[in-house]
């Protein structure tokens, strides 16, 4: 629905859960802008938020009164402002070795897009990408700046283990995971910058708004860094 | 504490989960069966989220330190207590030095082992729950293995007769033998053509299937979506249909967000089984509208509720 200017949409995607789609433009402002709102209000009966880059899923306790959720809910919408990018913006470097083993879908980019490979990773070691959230698993970072030429669909069927620290590419989204995991989307180089260490006060190393560019490294060089924590710059 | 002198298949610390912090793209976790652990800790008496072993498939030996009050809790299972055959669902009391083995799960797929005072494990984001794919909390962050020491928690009095009320047995035995899902319709419907397929069909699930999804195998399910959907808010029994048309459903430790068409969403009150079936059990979707799930789920819950 469209109420007082703030265009949002509202529906349950099951019977606990509501799930609220933003319309362009400027929905990831206003993603974060209802995340902020809901996660402040504290509203009864509310379990989580998962914010993403257009949506916003609000898990409910079944025991909950859905009618009084989700009426909180639409009026803490509608109040919502906009929220810019993260206050304070930091740069993270992050190494890449791409293709060979730790790229497997890098010759299939190439053979898709046209380009070699050495342009494929000009390309993606170009530009500062930016955490428009974190999702999927702990500390797996959505990206946003993929140029344009690099975008590629998801694996018709995920791999059962993607290796950690994999970087990867769905549609015109790039990412990065931290830990080995099943995974769809497809993998054009790896890491060896820890994202997400439990053992550590703060766990996850990128947050909404930070941005990121990716440094390519050597195979030996990534046996070098293999496990560190660093990378911040900024 | 608990020696692992034979850590069975699969065994990790559960408890309740950790909702609540997907933001950080932390799943919530907890018991793939929530069910079957409040009901292995009602009848001991300890609060109904506190940590257990849970264990797949085959269950495995556990020796005690301490005197300990032990339940097994499962829709079925080979039960023994020093030796001597016990039974699922009842107390079983423990004398230092003493063990449990639990052997093949005969009804179902997961046990759990629960015992006074709860397991005692690495608390991560407020929650004993193991994450073994991203390695953390529970014992180690990881599986079980022979040789480990699991702490427990202070030993707790036993109860009175009469509780739990005996509609947890009942439910239990309901939810393992289920083959047939209530599960409502997904917010990307219109984008899987191949819908009908998907309520009308029988699928299998297949041996590649852990506690992140069941993944499905059987006719194939059609979908529109490309693989260029972008990714969103999941949850714990959604229903995602890659582009290979063979559906996965998402469990505790699955994915926070993703980008597969969601066909549908296993209702509430069919979690538990979810996390019951083992591989190769045949099963089917039955559609319900979001008032006959949550009428479901309260019908189920209500006889469950123990009088304080």
């Amino acid at each position: 629905m469209t109420t007082g200017g703030e265009a949002f949409n509202l529906a349950w995607a099951s019977e606990r859960h509501l799930r609220v789609v933003f319309a362009d433009p400027d929905a990831a402002a206003r993603v974060a802008g209802a995340y902020a709102a809901l996660r402040d209000a504290g509203v009864r009966g509310i379990t989580d938020l998962t914010p993403a880059s257009t949506t916003l899923l609000v898990h409910l306790d079944p025991r909950a009164d859905p009618g009084s959720v989700e009426g909180a809910v639409r009026s803490l919408l509608v109040g919502a402002r906009p929220h810019g990018a993260a206050t304070a913006s930091r740069e993270v470097n992050v190494p890449a070795c791409y293709g060979g083993d730790m790229g497997p879908d890098l010759p299939d980019l190439c053979r898709r897009s046209g380009l070699t490979e050495a342009e494929a990773v000009r390309l993606h070691s170009g530009p500062a990408y930016t955490v428009r959230f974190i999702g999927f698993s702990p500390g797996f970072p959505y990206l946003t700046g993929l140029p344009l030429p690099l975008a590629m669909p998801r694996l018709d069927e995920p791999r059962t283990l993607v290796p950690a620290g994999s970087i990867a590419i769905a549609g015109d989204q790039a990412g990065i995971y931290p830990r080995a995991t099943a995974g769809g989307w497809r993998i054009v180089g790896r890491t060896p910058l820890a994202l997400f260490d439990p053992a550590l006060p703060d766990p996850v190393l990128l947050r909404p708004g930070d941005r990121v560019r990716f440094r390519p490294i050597s195979i030996e060089e990534f046996s070098a860094l293999a496990g560190v924590r660093g990378g911040r710059t900024g | 504490m608990i020696r692992v002198l034979d850590p069975g298949v699969f065994s990790t610390v559960q408890d309740l989960g950790r909702p609540g912090f997907t933001a950080l793209g932390v799943p919530a976790g907890g018991a793939a069966d929530p069910l079957a652990l409040r009901a292995g800790n009602l009848v001991l008496g300890n609060p109904p989220g506190s940590a257990a072993l849970e264990l797949t498939m085959i269950g495995g030996r556990f020796a005690f330190d301490r005197p300990a009050r032990a339940v097994v809790s499962a829709g079925g299972a080979e039960v023994w207590a020093d030796g001597t055959p016990a039974a699922v669902g009842e107390v079983i009391e423990v004398a230092a030095g003493g063990e449990v083995r639990v052997g093949r799960i005969t009804a179902g797929f997961r046990a759990y082992l629960c015992i006074d005072g709860g397991v005692a494990a690495d608390r991560v984001f407020g929650s004993a729950s193991t994450d073994p794919t991203s390695g953390f909390g529970g014992f180690g962050g990881r599986v079980l293995r022979a040789g480990d020491a699991v702490g427990l928690g202070p030993a707790t009095p036993a109860l009175g007769p009469g509780r739990p009320p005996p509609a947890w047995r009942g439910a239990l035995a309901d939810q393992c033998g289920r083959r047939t899902l209530r599960a409502v319709v997904g917010p990307h419907s219109d984008m899987v053509p191949g819908a009908r397929t998907f309520w009308e069909e029988a699928f299998t699930v297949t041996s590649r299937s852990d506690r992140a999804g069941l993944r499905l195998a059987g006719p194939t399910v059609a979908t529109t979506a490309g693989g260029r959907l972008a990714s969103e808010g999941m949850m714990p029994g959604a229903v995602q249909v890659p582009q290979g048309g063979q559906p996965i459903i998402l469990m505790p430790d699955g994915p926070t967000t993703g980008g597969y068409p969601v066909v549908a969403v296993v209702a509430a009150v069919d979690l538990p089984t979810l996390g019951q079936l083992p591989p190769n059990a045949v099963i089917r979707f039955e559609s319900v509208t979001v008032a006959q799930a949550r009428a479901l789920w309260a019908a189920r819950e209500r006889p469950l509720e123990v009088p304080a």
